[in-house]
């Protein structure tokens, strides 16, 4: 009986994130973001793409998403791949059972950094294994379509006549290849395709830059300004729909112009210089795109403006726009020389929300304002000044990264909790104990991660310089594990060892571990511990209690914050053999007080 | 010998590494500065501190650093020879060119954080060099040779890769830490999604005009795999990557060393199978490799034909598929690229240049450390401004 005639399926294949780290054990590197994971694009911009690539698509067809777990255990690249294919296949025979129509797959590989031998095994699994999807099209998407059009094995593949019908790989810079009834051709597709697909809502880019990019927080004093935040724009602009988001921006600015001048300028500058780059390569096939670096505090003294009068625009673009006075002499050069009227844009990264809207009368293009406000260098004017904050003068982008010694400082600890609503009043702990306040550890390590990791980081460094452990130890409760991996990323130690509340209360000095538990130490002998806070100090004892009944002696322990005095401090040390005790933060009152 | 003493450094010699007349250390010095000058002391297991002086070295092959280091911590690690480094800089009574050439070769060490590499041997690094030279690593004086921002600059290759840190010598194992992690294709990973993700490609594309599509080869791909190829060494300890410039040969050059099995006594099983003895499957039959015993030439042939495609040190199932990272890193470094190849492995080196199929050069290179050196170097645009650049 024929199948009755239903949409044509489009199935976005995807390697779930999941897996990424399995992956990763076989040399399989992921990109640092997750832009292009289901959740954070939009999957009619697939459409779209299939349109550029002239396939016959009408905006009618059913999309399914298959995102493909490989959960039995494998030891290779090739196993991971040929279960992947018979995961696909049978997901595959689901969707297709219910219609006649051919398919048109659409594997998105464009979360890897790959290689051509990774790109062999890949496609060795895919299209020399059991895999049949020889009647459809298949859009294959990956970073660069070298590592398949270079890859041996495609070649065979290609000489084989095993490739589907239809073929199609298109990379992330737009270049794509055509390989359709044993006909090939090479063609490219127009920029910005990828802004419809992937996620550049501002909201979403701005959530990406404040609480999803490493940052620091300090007081740092500027030449023109004093702030409190700095984010990592190196990490935030290499993302894939970051990159996307500011180059709408940078086209609509381009607009008509035939030849442009870009003046990146800004104390970031690895970042404007790599924007600049990605400027040139991008557009330099449409416009003449000329590209210069300016260090911000000299840069109306070094710029030639008889570049800037020979082409038809001048785009300024800066990282982070405070007051706006490092840029304005340079602007104000800029319009003083501008006989001809051509038009000059400034553009930002990100300014803060009292910075001006405009500098010389130009308007002050931001692609994201951060919901803080940068202070004058008054001491009057700055609350950073007024509260005492130790200060970090930044000369360079490096200044920022440092965490002082005094950190975490009382109005670091408290502006953050502040700010995640972490703080809890008159509740119970999981153990049933009543505080008039507790800190809601899990919120503040969500919005505030980054930056403490490079606390922790730091504090690690300077307390046990030049070792590891190998081992974290933390108690199975939630608080006490989202800590123990914020210690493991900032240190990168990927072992951590969760023990059961049960088993804390069961240890005793004179009877060794508890009946029925195994040492979960075994061949260890370095273990760190780590907690989200010490109360009273009756978590950290029994921890360090266990640690000796399984025959370790703690390296040491680090904790978010502690309640404790100097005398209760000495006392969980004493227990360590004077290992060190280190708390991010310690609370000025007694724990019986709160 | 005789040999100067060193007179603040107690049962002390002092022993020179000659560079080329221009002051060029390149691999060729370091073979015969390990060879006819280390080798008999490390043999005569004496007592004497060894000061290996470097300060006549101006221009530095960043192959032969990254080798140095490999044959420091064999003379450390397994000889037990001690030694201490005095290293380039500009003195008090120079010449002014002679002052900024060797303030250069200083800048140059500290820019590609050579010492990152020395916390191989000695977690405390200042323990490695002469006495006088203990800040050696962080000067008062900028690194003004190299510098990484405050010049406009846009033309320089090398400031770009500097600004980028790009250049900086990388430890694919964690050196640094007790208990440190081994080479991993965690800490390769790592290293692959830094190279990549900061698009070297788009400074070779602007500013060598080398065509995008081929620039953007250089790291997702041939930086890539030979950053994966160091996994296909067995025994690995340290491994290390670093890319420079080279001025004088307008060439960009990449080199990643291990201290790994060598490629030939990895491949032997398979050659030996494939070539010597086709008819005997059998493992249990092939001899097992013997480093002495092979000749020079032989010796080639093993390293020549693991670049071949489809030749891995794994056997039967495990190996379909597998065996292409050094071909794929050979044909394009030769044919994409138009550069040169060299494999440093078990007493020997190969030079591939001018057409990959064609049989290497092979020569000589003696060393009593394991291990193997991959150097490939790309030619950048005549007109390229390398003034940074010796």
């Amino acid at each position: 009986m024929a199948k009755k005639k239903t949409q044509k399926p489009v199935i976005i294949v995807d390697v779930a994130v999941e897996d990424y780290k399995k992956l990763s054990e076989f040399g399989f590197v992921h990109i640092s973001d997750h832009s292009w994971a289901k959740e954070s694009r939009n999957n009619n911009g697939f459409l779209l793409l299939l349109k550029k690539c002239d396939v016959n698509v009408q905006g009618q067809e059913r999309i399914h998403e298959v995102v493909i777990s490989v959960t039995r255990p494998v030891d290779n690249l090739e196993s991971y791949f040929e279960y992947f294919a018979t995961e696909l296949q049978r997901d595959a025979s689901k969707i297709l059972a219910k219609t006649s129509e051919p398919p048109i797959f659409i594997l998105n590989l464009m979360p890897f950094y790959l290689s051509i031998t990774r790109m062999d095994r890949i496609l060795k699994a895919l299209f020399l294994g059991k895999l049949n999807i020889r009647d459809g099209l298949i859009l294959l998407m990956v970073r660069n379509l070298d590592w398949v059009l270079k890859s041996s094995v495609f070649q065979d593949i290609c000489t084989q006549q095993k490739l589907p019908l239809s073929f199609f790989v298109v990379d992330l810079r737009c270049y794509a290849k055509r390989f359709h009834k044993n006909q090939f051709s090479d063609f490219e597709i127009p920029q910005g395709t990828f802004q419809y697909l992937l996620d550049i809502n501002k909201t979403r880019i701005y959530n990406s830059l404040v609480f999803g990019t490493n940052s620091h927080i300090g007081h740092y004093e500027l030449a023109n300004s004093h702030v409190r935040t700095h984010y990592d724009l190196r990490e935030f602009i290499a993302r894939d729909n970051v990159w996307e988001y500011l180059h709408k921006f940078f086209l609509s600015l381009v607009d008509e112009a035939e030849t442009v001048l870009f003046i990146g300028t800004g104390i970031e500058r690895d970042v404007i210089i790599r924007v600049g780059y990605q400027l040139q390569t991008l557009f330099g096939q449409r416009y003449v795109v000329t590209f210069e670096y300016l260090p911000p505090l000299t840069a109306a003294e070094n710029i030639d403006t008889t570049l800037s009068r020979q082409n038809d625009a001048v785009i300024v673009f800066t990282d982070i726009v405070n007051s706006g006075n490092t840029l304005q002499p340079l602007v104000q050069k800029l319009v003083a020389n501008n006989s001809e009227h051509k038009p000059i844009h400034i553009f930002t990264i990100a300014k803060m929300r009292n910075s001006p809207s405009e500098i010389e009368g130009i308007k002050l293009n931001a692609g994201l304002t951060i919901k803080r406000d940068y202070y004058t260098k008054r001491p009057d004017s700055c609350k950073l000044c007024q509260l005492g904050q130790p200060p970090v003068k930044v000369k360079e982008a490096e200044d920022f990264r440092q965490v002082l010694p005094g950190q975490l400082t009382p109005y670091d600890f408290w502006e953050i909790v502040t700010d995640s609503q972490a703080l809890l009043r008159k509740q119970k702990d999981p153990q049933g104990r009543f505080f008039s306040f507790r800190i809601d550890t899990h919120r503040v390590v969500r919005r505030y991660g980054h930056w403490l990791r490079n606390v922790i980081a730091q504090r690690f460094a300077e307390t046990w310089p030049n070792t590891r452990p190998e081992v974290i130890c933390t108690v199975e409760e939630e608080t006490g594990l989202t800590f123990a991996s914020l210690v493991s990323e900032a240190i990168d130690v990927n072992k951590i060892v969760s023990i059961p509340r049960r088993d804390l209360r069961r240890v005793t000095p004179g009877g060794g571990l508890p009946q029925n538990t195994k040492n979960p130490f075994d061949g260890v002998s370095r273990v760190l511990l780590a907690d989200d806070g010490i109360n009273f100090g009756n978590t950290m004892s029994n921890l360090i209690m266990f640690c000796r009944a399984a025959g370790i002696n703690p390296m040491g322990a680090i904790v978010l914050d502690s309640r404790l005095d100097q005398r209760a401090t000495d006392g969980i040390r004493v227990q360590m053999s004077r290992s060190p005790l280190v708390a991010l933060y310690e609370w000025p009152t007694r724990s019986s007080h709160l | 010998m005789n040999l100067p003493k060193s007179p603040d450094i107690p049962n002390s010699y002092t022993v020179f590494a000659q560079p080329t007349r221009s002051g060029f250390f390149a691999l060729s010095c370091l073979r015969d500065f390990t060879n006819t000058v280390i080798e008999p002391y490390a043999q005569a297991e004496t007592e004497t501190t060894l000061i290996l002086d470097f300060s006549l070295v101006k221009v530095w092959d960043i192959a032969a650093v990254l080798w140095l280091i490999v044959a420091l911590h064999h003379y450390r690690h397994n000889v037990g020879l001690s030694y201490l480094l005095r290293l380039p800089e500009g003195k008090d009574g120079m010449k002014p060119s002679d002052f900024d050439d060797y303030e250069r070769s200083a800048d140059y060490l500290r820019r590609w954080e050579f010492n990152k590499g020395l916390k191989n041997i000695a977690s405390n690094v200042d323990s490695l060099l002469v006495p006088q030279q203990k800040e050696y690593f962080s000067p008062e004086r900028p690194k003004h040779f190299y510098p990484d921002r405050k010049i406009i600059d846009n033309e320089s290759l090398l400031q770009s890769l500097v600004s980028r840190r790009l250049v900086q010598i990388r430890n694919l194992s964690d050196p640094i830490f007790l208990g440190a992690k081994a080479i991993s294709p965690q800490s390769i990973a790592d290293c692959v999604r830094y190279f990549q993700s900061e698009r070297i490609g788009d400074i070779l594309n602007i500013q060598c005009g080398i065509e995008k599509r081929t620039a953007d080869l250089f790291s997702d791909h041939l930086l890539t795999e030979a950053l994966m190829n160091v996994q296909e060494h067995p025994n690995a300890t340290i491994g290390l990557v670093a890319i420079s410039l080279m001025g004088n040969t307008k060439e960009l050059i990449l080199s990643v060393v291990d201290n790994g099995d060598a490629i030939p006594q990895t491949i032997y099983p398979r050659y030996y199978r494939d070539l010597k003895s086709p008819e005997k499957r059998q493992a249990e039959n092939i001899p097992s490799y013997n480093r002495q015993a092979l000749p020079v030439e032989e010796k080639a042939k093993i390293t020549n034909y693991a670049t071949r495609a489809g030749v891995t040190r794994k056997m039967g199932m495990e190996s379909q598929g597998k065996g292409m990272g050094l071909t794929y890193i050979k044909n394009d470094t030769v044919n994409t690229f138009k550069g040169k190849l060299r494999i440093l492995t078990d007493g020997l080196c190969l030079k591939y240049e001018g057409g990959a199929a064609e049989d290497p050069k092979a020569e000589g290179w003696p060393h009593s450390w394991t291990g193997n050196l991959l150097r490939i170097a790309i030619p950048i645009e005549p007109h390229l401004q390398l003034r940074d650049v010796k």
